[in-house]
Order: C-alpha cells, then structure tokens, then sequence
C-alpha cells in the first residue's frame, strides 16, 4: 500500500514536469521580442494562405470578402454609396470643430492621418494606447467630457480620421518586455476558449473561416482590425472595433468586457501586430 | 497521428478535471445560501475573466423568486447560477494554463 502511494506520486510528478516542460512558456524575459513576434506573424498569415490560396493577401482587409465572392458581389455595390459616408462628414465636422478652451482634435492629431500610429504600447504608462482612447484623452486633457466608446461621435470621429488615413501601413512594433506582455495577454485572449459555448476568437476566425456557421461565414482573423470603425447593417450604424468585440462574446455567452478595457486593448494590439504588412482601409460595411 | 504534445496536454487536462470534479459540490439547503454560493463561485469566475453571460442574470432571478416566495424556483435558479459559475471557473483555469494547446496549426 505504501509502495503504491509512493509509486502514484512518483508517477504524477514526473508526468507534471514532462508536460510543463513540454508546455512553452506563455512570457519571456530579455528576449529578442520584434523577432519572436515576427515568428507569430509569419505563422498566422501562412495559415490563412494555405487556407485560401487564392485570396492575395492585401486583400484580407476586405474581411469575409476576401474569401466569399457572392457576398463580395453584394458588398461591393453597397460600396457604390457607402453607408458610412454621412459619418464620416460628420466626424470631419466633429474633428474641425473647436473645443471650448479653443483648441480642437488637430492639436493633438494635426491633420488627422494618424491612424497608423495606433494601437502601441506607451513604455511610460505601461499599456497599450488604442486611437479610441486617444481621442477621449486629448478631449479630457482639453477639458471636455468623453465620449462612449462603442458608437456614437467617438465613432465618427475614429471614422474620419480612419478615412483619411486609408492605404497608410500596419506595422505595429513590439519591442519590449512591457510591450511583448501586452501582446500575449491579447494572444493568450485570442486562443482562449470561453463563455458557455466554449469557443475562441480563433475557432471562428480561423478553423471556422470560410465555413458557414448558420448563415454566415466568420471572417478571417487576418485583416479584421483593418477597417474598423465599421458601419454595420445589423446595428445600422457605425460602431468601433471594440463594440463588434463585445457582441462576440456576447453570442458565445461570456460576459463581454467594457471597451477599452485592458483585455480588448491588449487583443487589438495582438490582432493589429498579426495583420502587420496590411494596410487600413477604415471605416468599412459590413452585414 | 497524435503528437506528443497534444497527447501530454489531454493528460494533463484529463488529471485536472477529474480532479476538479472532486471539489466540493453546493452545499446549500436553502434558496438563500444557494444564491451566495453562486454569488460567491461567480465572482471567481470573474476574477480571471472568465465569467458567462446569463449567470448573473440567473442570480437576479433566483433574488427575485425569492423575493416573492418562490422559495423552489430560486434555489433552482441559484443551482443553474452556480453550475455556470463553476463550469466558467474550471474553464478559466484550464485555459489559462493551457491555452497555446488550442493554436491552430
């Protein structure tokens, strides 16, 4: 009997450290993080070419387009007028217009083509900065009240600035301990199965892409954080990555977190870094 | 084929959960203690992230039921709140752990 207890422990313990050792480590210290995170990179997109060996790759900021051609036909004559056009003249109007102390979006965003300088991680305040919460930053530090996050005229004006920012390059940099952590938090976000229907972003964006679930087919996760704030025939009107978020998690029943939280901050960064080599083409239509 | 790895992690997960399921089940007896239990599991689960959709609206209702003298329809309700809470709490921790076993290849 005590044989046996000794031999089950013995048994357990050498299992326990064979799979962790087996188990990669999810953070590392003093690393060459731009060249572990350009591993990542090259593994997501090789994926997705394999996938679909017929879609270019510039054109995964097209989303589901890209790899549905009847819902492309569709798409592109909605594109004809596009359905996020008024917001976007809106939040031109929005972005000239000046705050009460005098000064306006421009002084902290200039002529607003900046959309390729979000999402980074800010080495001072230790998190990663989002143009949504860079927006309400340079409200607040001008002395108006914020705007919310999820639609709205933050949206508009995220629009506005994504539109004139459209063909500038995604090239997200991850190049520090702090930085790199914040990437696999929104990494380790993005494969983690949750809520009752025990799914992941990747189950959708990448296993199920391409495939139909119900009646529609998931977009790749290459692209999608590309064309965002987005004008959505189901919300009929504009919303920002971080609310479509939110609706994930909602229809995998898990409770979704506010926008701009730290895990949705992070899983933009992580999604941004993966489509590095793409360019923005916000604000986009979708169903 | 399986590969090692693969194979190693189903282990490790079969051991965890059959571990897990010799955790203290709700000890309840009442409507009341049972949707403290769930109160109590679910913010667990929500303390890591991992908290479901319609578990704290399962808890609102059984406080509800409860409320109106609904005694068996709330304990019910606090029950399912707890199961959830618990489910989403074994999930979370499964993951955390594990969650680089899920990367497609």
């Amino acid at each position: 009997m005590f044989t046996t207890r000794i031999q089950l422990t013995l048994s357990l313990t050498v299992a326990t450290l064979v799979a962790s050792a087996c188990m990669p480590m999810s953070k590392k210290v003093g690393m060459d993080y731009p060249a572990l995170v350009q591993d990542d990179v090259t593994t997501f997109q090789a994926f997705f070419e394999k996938r679909f060996p017929d879609t270019e790759k510039a054109d995964y900021i097209n989303g589901v387009y890209s790899i549905d051609a009847d819902a492309r036909s569709q798409w592109e004559s909605l594109e004809e007028f596009p359905p996020y056009e008024l917001s976007v003249d809106q939040g031109k109007a929005l972005y000239e217009t000046p705050f009460a102390n005098g000064s306006s979006y421009a002084t902290c965003f200039g002529d607003g083509a900046v959309r390729s300088q979000y999402p980074y991680y800010d080495e001072d305040r230790a998190m990663v900065i989002t143009l949504e919460l860079a927006i309400n930053e340079c409200r607040t530090a001008n002395g108006e009240k914020v705007l919310k996050y999820k639609k709205g005229d933050l949206a508009k004006v995220s629009a506005y600035m994504s539109f004139v920012s459209r063909g500038q390059a995604i090239n997200v940099d991850v190049a520090s301990e702090g930085a790199y952590n914040a990437y696999m938090d929104g990494k380790e976000f993005f494969y983690s199965k949750r809520g009752q229907f025990n799914i992941s972003c990747a189950d959708c964006h990448m296993r199920a892409t391409g495939f139909y679930l119900r009646a529609d087919v998931p977009s790749p996760g290459l692209g999608q954080t590309s064309h965002f704030p987005t004008f959505r025939t189901k919300w009929d009107a504009l919303g920002t990555l971080h609310r479509r978020y939110g609706g994930c998690n909602e229809n995998i029943r898990a409770k979704a977190f506010s926008a701009q939280s730290p895990e949705y901050r992070n899983l933009e960064y992580f999604q941004t870094v993966m489509s590095n080599g793409l360019v923005f083409n916000g604000p986009g239509s979708r169903k | 084929m399986i590969n090692i790895n693969t194979l190693l992690s189903s282990l490790v997960l079969s051991l965890m959960l059959a571990l897990s399921g010799l955790a203290s089940a709700a000890e309840a007896t009442n409507a009341t203690q049972m949707i403290a239990e769930a109160e109590v599991m679910n913010k667990a689960a929500g303390e890591i992230g991992y908290e479901w959709r319609d578990t704290a609206s399962y808890i609102a209702d059984a406080k509800k039921a409860l409320a109106d003298g609904q005694e068996d329809q709330a304990y019910q309700l606090a029950n399912e709140a707890y199961e959830q809470a618990k489910l989403a709490l074994e999930q979370g921790k499964l993951m955390r752990e594990n969650w680089q076993q899920y990367i497609p290849m």
